[in-house]
């Protein structure tokens, strides 16, 4: 590697250095400021992102031997997973405190994880994009089960790692056939074999076949879903909101690398297949999330559906459908981030009060989180003047233009499905009288307050005036082919 | 006087007023309740200048405004807003009757007044914006903008089952709306790819620039229609309304009745028939079928209901199929009388809605079995009530006789059966509504009725405008036919463009002002 490389890679150093500062700090720091982690943690993002900043415009290139892509791509996804493990990170402070588990591990574990999505995101090479998605599994297995004391939470880090180590071990050997009926594990390399032999090698389905099921358990595609609505009620509340957008998001960025880089010759294949599968995803998700009444369970199988969605674009396989894609990841991200935000907010002590029963009344008892979360719910529910809205707009649009209409009505019915459940949280929200005994609402703390007043600014705003946004997608995209 | 941007001026004041109760803390709920009132008379003022600058003698749109919203490279999102013949009234109906809710709201709704003002106001704005949206993308996001304070209206202010009505209202109008989505994405990428604009794509129609195999047409009519027949409603698709109408607080209902119904059959005239023409003359029978059914269906439903705000819901039912029979009548009158009577229904259903509401306000009940010589405590509310009942049932000079007739002449012009058979569901209209009235305000007396008390001067005020209004329509319509005629000409036009020559064409034997028909081709 030369010096230019490494420089193009500080963004990641300074995370993985910060990991390790926060690791020292907790022995030897002074337990009164704890808050500190959690300003490192932010102060190492900002750091990394000023970092990152200084690479937009560079022409794309491959570097360390052609295992990492620098490129819009890899540069929006990189930015998408420091803005989540920031925020995460914001989120996670004062609940932490509360819970008591506010460790240097835990913060150090977050920016680990980001690294290892990053990694996902730019590699090039099958090893990499495997070494990325371990780094980052291994993170959130530990951070499930951070509250060491409370049952649900080791139960979901245990369920989340015994699952989780087979999906891996699936991916691993889907990476070995591929190299077996390739010959190689980059991108470029296998794209050139595969598409130089005119008839495909029999080894390479069953390996594709192998490294979506691999893939798809980390986005929690339906039927590799089955750890993600008890991982998510499980996991701490802040740890919750970083899994349902941090991992899947990486997930779907290294299955695009894969499939638009490197098998784009298996093309046929591929969308029959994730026709297939994002639409048992959207209609398991929606179908299992109407029956729910645990908020964040709910809020679980939504995030499946969600995945569902963002499926679409990937299916489509055109310019538009893979800007469509990022476009929604982003949207995606800032509605859980305030779904999630608000819920670990409303939790109180203990992270108990997430029953639908809790939020009876909330619209008087706490008129602004109930905002938050009611436009944030409107979003995802993909109700017009909300980004959820535009997001849709732009994926449905772009699967009826590539001629994929009949999935496009299947995922506009499952809205309609999903507008069940949203709304039946507003129903609680604000025409439900709230039952008599409830305790007060915990006051919020501002740091929190200003990300849920930030998202659901940023909600609106996407859903008015999309443009740049939708602008920067496409730069992003232009990376994939 | 050229009054720039006079449409977004009309459409959004309602929302800036919104806002501005949303930002006021601590103001006292009256002063809340005349902030709403003076932004919705405001937009109504506004509404006014529409009319009296309205060239009645284009059917092109008017007062057209157009600014880029979202711009991609592949195509922009216009901020299109434009009136003409066949939206004018129905923005005008819409900055008619809220002040009027507003008003009617002053002492039945006392909890959460900032919300509900806020709510009503949002919808004001939703509403107009879909009677002026001429880009598909705009015209859906204000569709679907009206269905959440709707949403809320019911859901929080309604009545026993409230929850379960605005559900089912969400879900019914949602399927429709999402399936529509799917069909503008269709559209605009058939079309090219590069403009949602109505005006654009119609005209591209009419020179040929774009065509439809009879296939996608169908499917497209389809995807359209359904939305704005559940929206209507059109049998079998109102299960919902019965519902929403009566679990609505007085407010909703009259919103509900009095506009949001008239956005379905607006969409059908203003997007059905010009963009699909050939599938709109293909379904016209399957269509007039299912609006006989519902004329018959609604009348006969309504006499059985014990419950008063049902009644009047079924009867919208009735009174709504009427419409659809009329624009599916392909004829002059025949659209006209649907426009007309989109207004005078929407007239006479939001007063009655109204009056039961005034009538619960002072007996806490509904049931047409609790009133019985209400007439007698209450002479003037049982004048208005009266003469609201027969605009209803359409008794010459008043507005419901102008709309019903011309429908009937239509409808008989094309097929004596459905003319008859709707002819048959007025008659039906008018047993239960006067059966309605004569068990409420005469027959025996109620002893529970006897202190209830005529109606104040607030609620005379909110009934007057409305009255007028109806005998204005029923005495001398022209002014309000005059201001159609282009447009509804231009829409048929369209449509008769579809026709394949020497197909099932009949010449329209009458036509209701012996002018000859649109005989082209």
């Amino acid at each position: 590697m030369t010096l230019d490389e490494l420089f193009l890679l500080i963004p990641q150093w300074i995370l993985l250095a910060a990991a390790a500062a926060l690791m020292l700090m907790e022995p030897f720091g002074r337990p009164a400021g704890r808050r500190r982690l959690g300003l490192v943690t932010v102060a190492a993002v900002a750091a990394a992102a000023y970092a990152l900043q200084l690479q937009w415009g560079l022409e794309p290139r491959s570097i360390a031997g052609g295992m990492i892509r620098i490129d819009g791509f890899s540069l929006f996804f990189q930015w998408l997973f420091l803005v989540i493990a920031g925020l995460s990170a914001v989120l996670s402070t004062d609940f932490n405190q509360r819970e008591g588990i506010d460790r240097g591990e835990y913060y150090a574990l977050l920016l680990t994880a980001c690294s290892g999505m990053s990694l996902a995101a730019m590699s090039e090479d099958l090893i990499l994009t495997f070494i990325g998605i371990e780094i980052l599994s291994l993170s959130t297995y530990i951070l499930a089960g951070f509250k060491r004391r409370d049952i649900a939470s080791n139960e979901a880090s245990l369920k989340y790692f015994l699952l989780g180590s087979f999906a891996t071990a699936i991916l691993l050997y889907g990476i070995a056939l591929v190299y077996g009926a390739t010959g190689s594990t980059q991108y470029q390399a296998i794209r050139a074999s595969a598409a130089l032999q005119g008839e495909i090698p029999a080894l390479l389905l069953p390996g594709l076949g192998l490294l979506l099921v691999g893939v798809g358990f980390k986005i929690g595609l339906v039927p590799f879903h089955s750890w993600v609505p008890d991982v998510y009620e499980g996991a701490p509340s802040p740890v919750t909101a970083f899994m349902a957008v941090g991992p899947k998001a990486a997930g779907i960025a290294a299955l695009l690398r894969i499939l638009a880089e490197a098998l784009p010759g298996l093309a046929p294949d591929w969308t029959r297949i994730l026709w297939l599968l994002a639409v048992l995803t959207m209609t398991l998700g929606n179908a299992a999330a109407l029956v729910q009444s645990n908020v964040k369970r709910m809020l679980a199988y939504s995030a499946i559906a969600q995945a569902g969605y963002i499926l679409v674009g990937v299916v489509v396989h055109t310019r538009e459908g893979f800007t469509a894609a990022l476009f929604y990841l982003v949207i995606y991200t800032v509605m859980s981030l305030v779904a999630f935000g608000v819920i670990l907010a409303l939790s109180g002590p203990g992270d108990r009060r997430v029953h639908l029963d809790d939020y009876a009344g909330l619209g008087r008892r706490a008129p602004y989180a109930a905002a938050a979360m009611g436009i944030t719910l409107l979003a995802l529910a993909g109700i017009p003047l909300t980004g959820g809205f535009m997001g849709k707009f732009f994926l449905f649009g772009s699967a009826v233009k590539a001629g994929f209409v009949g999935l496009a009505v299947i995922a506009v019915l499952n809205s309609v499905l999903s507008v069940f459940y949203y709304f039946r949280v507003l129903v609680y929200m604000y025409m439900k009288e709230a039952p008599g005994g409830t305790t007060d609402i915990d006051p919020v703390s501002r740091p929190v307050w200003a990300i849920l007043a930030i998202g659901v600014l940023l909600i609106l705003w996407l859903g008015v005036s999309p443009d740049r946004f939708l602008a920067l997608a496409g730069y992003s995209s232009l990376g994939l082919k | 006087m050229d009054v720039p941007f006079i449409l977004s001026w009309t459409t959004y004041l309602p929302a800036a007023c919104a806002l501005l109760l949303l930002a006021l803390p601590g103001a006292s709920d009256r002063a809340l309740r005349r902030i709403a009132l003076a932004g919705s008379l405001a937009a109504f003022v506004l509404s006014l200048h529409l009319v009296f600058h309205f060239d009645p003698f284009t059917g092109r749109m008017q007062f057209e405004e157009s600014v880029s919203w979202i711009r991609l490279p592949a195509f922009e999102i216009r901020h299109h807003l434009g009136v003409d013949g066949i939206s004018l009234f129905m923005v005008l109906l819409t900055t008619f009757l809220t002040p009027l809710v507003l008003l009617s709201s002053w002492r039945s709704v006392t909890q959460r007044v900032r919300p509900f003002l806020a709510c009503i106001l949002l919808l004001e704005t939703g509403m107009i914006g879909v009677f002026c949206a001429l880009d598909l993308m705009l015209f859906y996001v204000l569709w679907e903008v009206v269905l959440i304070p709707m949403y809320f209206l019911i859901g929080i202010w309604g009545g026993e089952r409230r929850l379960y009505a605005a559900v089912k209202f969400i879900l019914y109008t949602m399927t429709g709306s999402l399936l529509m989505l799917v069909g503008i994405l269709y559209l605009f990428f058939a079309a090219g790819g590069d403009t949602f604009s109505l005006v654009e794509l119609v005209a591209r129609l009419e020179s040929g620039a774009l065509g439809w195999t009879s296939r996608e047409e169908l499917w497209l009519f389809l995807a359209f229609g359904l939305a704005f027949a559940i929206k209507v409603p059109l049998v079998p698709l109102h299960t919902w309304l019965p519902d929403a109408h009566v679990e609505a607080p007085t407010a909703g209902s009259v919103i509900l009745a009095g506009v949001l119904l008239k956005m379905g059959a607006y969409g059908l005239l203003r997007f059905c028939l010009p963009l699909f023409p050939g599938a709109a003359l293909a379904l016209a029978p399957c269509i007039s079928v299912l609006a006989v059914i519902g004329i018959l269906y609604g009348a006969l439903v309504a006499m059985v209901q014990p419950d008063l705000k049902k009644l009047v819901a079924y009867s919208s039912v009735s009174h709504m199929g009427l419409v659809v029979l009329g624009i599916f009548t392909f004829t002059t009158p025949g659209l006209e009388g649907a426009l007309v009577q989109m207004v005078g229904h929407g007239l006479s259903t939001g007063a009655l809605f109204l009056l039961v509401g005034m009538l619960y306000d002072r007996r806490h009940t509904r049931r047409i079995a609790d009133f019985g010589g209400v007439a007698h405590a209450s002479p003037v509310l049982a004048a208005a009530f009266l003469v609201v009942t027969l605009s209803s049932i359409a008794l010459p000079g008043l507005n419901g006789f102008v709309g019903e007739v011309l429908i009937l002449v239509g409808s008989f012009s094309r097929s004596k059966v459905f003319g008859t058979l709707a002819a048959v569901g007025m008659v039906l209209g008018a047993v239960y509504m006067l059966r309605m009235y004569q068990r409420v305000f005469w027959g025996p007396k109620n002893p529970a009725n006897a202190g209830m008390g005529d109606i104040g001067t607030r609620e005379k005020v909110l009934l007057l405008p409305i009255l007028l209004l109806m005998l204005w329509i029923g005495v001398y319509p022209p002014p309000f036919l005059r201001r159609m005629d282009a447009s509804v000409a231009g829409v048929l036009r369209r449509v008769e463009s579809a026709r394949a020559p020497g197909g099932s064409y009949r010449v329209d034997f009458m036509d209701a002002r012996g002018t000859p028909g649109e005989e082209t081709k």
